[in-house]
């Protein structure tokens, strides 16, 4: 029947409403503007990073070793002679790819097992999942990463046409590891809403189950989700650190922020300040700036702190 | 004797519970003709709602029609599969329930909704089409300027306002019978005598058939042609409104009747107490 072949093209566009509505109603205050000026600059800084980074961020010029911050090195350089600017620059795309995309694939999956297990509400079908979710939340999402990639290893892995080098993999793994934290509040804010009455009126027009549950339902969703997926970028940049630190995440010669801070390691206290201290900034400032953005986001969202602008 | 637009025959509507079955709604029969109000009365679990959701076809689970008919222009719902059902709902059959605050999505306009839901119905509507017709069953339910208050979110209304909507809503697709379960109930009296009035006035218009449920049978004298007496599940008494009000044959009737508090002096089924509540500017 009709109905329910043509309601795919709605659903998108309810949701686009609802975003549309998002911004709107984003008042932002300051805490909340730095915080976005922050994330636009890393991002361009991982989107632009051939053209505004200085010098070659890989090419070793051993001349030029452990220079400390100058008008030629504005950052200094590392025990390669490598410019850190060009290197913070292009770490910036290792870190934010992984963290945003484990997010879009953390995001995608959380909310359709999410909404899946709550549109089983009460069932044992709803039990099994998001027991099966709390199992796998038990364990923090660094240990899994690590013990995983430890298993899998870090060299480049082909599956058919596709080759997954670890990055690819890492940014899936944390990915299917941020899925229990966003079906979980997907499944509760949607078991909420699905008991609404303007459920039990959509279903008295004749809306099919499908129609319901990604129309209606996820889009009184959104505001949470959205809170937490920003929340969660920041999370997934410290994790991927944490991971090259550890040389299972982004592997040499490719910069990220993480195996820069492993390289530094041994140059603390040797007095080269400069190895540490700006892939450090980089991953504090970026992180702080998701936080703020998350944060203020959640001012705007939450129904009961703003001003009835969003929802009521 | 005219077809009969809804025919319900010893409805059974059935709850599961730790010691087996109970029976919300038990062997209940009503019909309603084309063009006809009629009004189902009762207390809180009488019965009434969950019959009405039974014609609908959606009790909630796990409760389920356990036995009879429900005959709508000759075809039995009871028997429909869900995708015909969702067919029937909205297009032939339509509901507004008791409150108006939640019944309406609040992360999309007014228009929004109306659009989708005439939309869902005539897949072959335009966007402008379906807009066109928003506009015109918002005006048909008393909102001005219409066209402007499409972009409005729900908690831009207030409840009568949203009221009005959520009958905009149920009545876009032109259905056939409107049930109205408590439409009443969460708004002040003004209101009330406002709302009542305004289906009063589409059934008139649209010769749309109206189930009105209610607790109140005041209300339900107001504007319905028969009325049915629900209790514990059953029907206990059913007729003409006048004979219901002014001859009340059950015990139980009469206790509803007087558990309403009264003006002293004015009779309630008179001409005055309608003309006190029953008009409201178009």
């Amino acid at each position: 029947m009709s109905v329910a072949e043509k309601r795919p093209l709605a659903e998108a566009s309810h949701v686009m409403a609802a975003l549309q509505r998002i911004w709107q109603g984003a008042r932002l205050n300051w805490a909340t503007t730095t915080g976005a000026v922050i994330v636009l600059v890393a991002i361009g800084a991982a989107i632009f990073a051939p053209l505004i980074a200085p010098y070659d961020p890989i090419e070793i010029a051993i001349e030029n070793k452990l220079l400390p911050p100058s008008a030629e090195f504005w950052l200094g350089t590392d025990h390669g002679g490598r410019d850190i600017l060009s290197r913070v620059i292009w770490g910036a795309r290792a870190s934010l790819t992984v963290s945003l995309l484990a997010v879009v694939i953390g995001v995608t999956g959380g909310v359709l097992i999410g909404l899946f297990a709550a549109y089983h509400s009460g069932s044992w079908v709803e039990q099994i999942v998001m027991r099966a979710i709390d199992a796998i939340a038990s364990i923090p999402l660094l240990i899994w990463a690590i013990a995983i990639i430890g298993i899998v290893g870090v060299d480049s892995v082909g599956i058919g046409p596709f080759t997954f080098t670890n990055v690819h993999k890492l940014l899936i793994l944390i990915g299917l590891l941020y899925m229990p934290t966003l079906a979980r509040i997907t499944h509760a804010v949607a078991q909420v809403e699905m008991t609404s009455d303007y459920v039990k009126a959509r279903r008295v027009q004749g809306a099919g189950n499908l129609a319901i549950m990604f129309g209606d339902v996820l889009p009184n969703c959104l505001s949470p989700l959205i809170v937490q997926a920003t929340l969660l970028v920041a999370i997934g940049i410290v994790v991927e650190a944490s991971v090259s630190f550890v040389g299972l995440g982004v592997q040499p010669p490719t910069p990220s922020w993480g195996s820069m801070l492993a390289d530094a390691r041994n140059y603390v206290f040797s007095g080269e300040w400069w190895l540490p201290v700006f892939p450090g900034a980089a991953i504090s400032l970026t992180v702080i700036g998701f936080n703020l953005l998350g944060d203020g986001l959640r001012d705007v969202l939450d129904p009961r702190r703003s001003t009835g602008r969003l929802l009521t | 004797m005219t077809a009969l637009l809804l025919d319900v025959r010893d409805l059974r509507v059935s709850f599961p519970m730790a010691n087996g079955m109970t029976e919300a709604v038990r062997g209940v029969s009503f019909s309603v003709a084309p063009g006809e109000a009629i009004g189902i009365v009762g207390e809180s679990g009488s019965g009434k709602s969950v019959s009405a959701l039974a014609v609908m076809r959606l009790v909630a689970q796990p409760g389920r029609i356990t036995g009879g008919e429900i005959l709508f222009e000759g075809r039995d719902l009871a028997a429909l599969d869900e995708k015909a059902m969702r067919t029937v709902r909205g297009r032939h059959i339509s509901m507004v329930f008791q409150d108006p605050l939640s019944s309406l999505n609040p992360a999309f306009t007014i228009g929004q909704q109306l659009v989708d839901t005439v939309r869902a119905h005539r897949p072959a509507a335009t966007r402008e089409a379906a807009r066109d017709r928003a506009v015109e069953v918002l005006e048909l339910v008393g909102i001005t300027e219409a066209g402007r208050r499409l972009t409005s979110y729900p908690h831009e209304f207030s409840g009568g306002m949203r009221q009005r909507v959520m009958i905009a809503l149920a009545i876009a697709c032109e259905p056939k019978l409107l049930i109205a379960d408590e439409p009443t109930t969460a708004l002040d009296v003004t209101i009330q005598a406002q709302v009542v009035a305004l289906l009063w006035q589409l059934r008139e218009k649209l010769g749309l058939s109206v189930l009105f449920i209610s607790h109140n049978l005041d209300l339900v004298a107001e504007i319905c042609d028969r009325v049915y007496v629900m209790h514990t599940g059953n029907v206990v008494e059913h007729g003409d409104v006048e004979d219901i009000f002014l001859r009340p044959q059950h015990s139980y009737t009469r206790m509803l009747q007087n558990c309403i508090p009264r003006i002293e002096g004015v009779e309630p089924w008179s001409a005055a107490a309608r003309s006190s509540t029953g008009e409201v500017a178009p």
